[in-house]
């Protein structure tokens, strides 16, 4: 899986601890969900999404689904 | 915010009682092993043991109790009353450590005292002052630990306001689940390959503490398995 979190949070000009104020998670989780290693649960992903004004399928990305979409861009 | 201090409040009245009962357990321990020693049989030494015919017993148990009674009226979350959740939290967690560092080293000095005068007055050990020893190197790590690793914003948040949910999210949750999966086959592991050999061959003793052991560990991680599936 990979987000957009990283990404989306440096365009808004947010840390990763306001986001994870804003979320209601840890620090180190945002760090975790940012670095791919860690993936959120639907409520999270949702709460996030919605912090970042986005859908949840624009945010979180399959692997494959990223890569396919690398290569028609 | 009221729900997060009762929860805190459970959670802090719990630590409490987890303390007094680890600390409480820990003497009555010592004074049965010692009281065995000296003869009794295991009822006597029990009976011994709670009755504080030393004392030492009693005024741990006193003693246990004022502590805990200190640490439930002040450290209770403040938060709210005109102070940010963390700067509440901070002064939680100083009040803990404070609480956490007096009785320590208290106890770490009388034991040093104690040691001290045994030796110069050139006394053996007693087996009392060696479990203390032990005793008072843990409490010196753990009064190091506390002021030598700083808190977590979100640890004082939690402090701050009972609020557990930001350093129990769920990935902390998910942390917690692989470590336990991870745990407990190494426990068995060394249970069989330690405890097993060291019971048959160096004790000479059917290895029944080690199987009840193993036998234990399976048996709660069956339940709570069964438990979480049901739930989840």
């Amino acid at each position: 899986m990979r987000s957009r979190v990283r990404e989306l949070r440096l365009e808004g000009g947010l840390t990763q601890e306001e986001v994870a104020d804003r979320v209601g998670v840890s620090r180190q989780t945002i760090i975790s969900i940012e670095s791919g290693r860690y993936n959120p649960s639907i409520l999270l992903a949702y709460k996030l999404a919605g912090l970042f004004s986005e859908s949840v399928e624009d945010l979180f990305l399959l692997a494959e689904q990223s890569d396919a979409e690398g290569n028609h861009g | 915010m009221a729900k997060a201090q009762r929860v805190g409040r459970a959670e802090m009245a719990a630590s409490v009682c987890v303390m007094v009962l680890s600390m409480t357990y820990g003497v009555l321990v010592v004074r049965v092993l010692l009281a065995r020693r000296s003869g009794l049989g295991p009822a006597a030494a029990l009976r011994d043991a709670i009755s504080g015919g030393w004392g030492v017993s009693a005024a741990m148990m006193v003693g246990a109790v004022a502590c805990a009674a200190a640490f439930f009226l002040i450290n209770r979350p403040v938060a709210g009353e005109g102070i940010s959740p963390e700067t509440a939290g901070s002064r939680q967690w100083r009040r803990m450590r404070l609480f956490a560092t007096i009785p320590a080293l208290a106890f770490i000095l009388i034991t040093a005292g104690w040691v001290s005068f045994i030796m110069l007055t050139g006394k053996d050990l007693p087996d009392l002052v060696l479990i203390m020893l032990g005793l008072a190197v843990f409490y010196a790590v753990v009064v190091m630990v506390y002021w030598i690793v700083k808190p977590t914003r979100e640890y004082l948040y939690a402090q701050g306001t009972g609020d557990r949910s930001r350093i129990d999210d769920e990935r902390a949750q998910a942390v917690k689940g692989k470590a336990a999966a991870t745990t407990i086959p190494v426990f068995l592991g060394v249970i069989f390959l330690v405890g097993v050999p060291y019971e048959m061959l160096v004790q000479g003793v059917l290895p029944v503490r080690s199987y009840a052991e193993a036998g234990v560990i399976l048996l709660v991680w069956g339940l709570a398995s069964r438990h979480w599936n049901r739930k989840l």
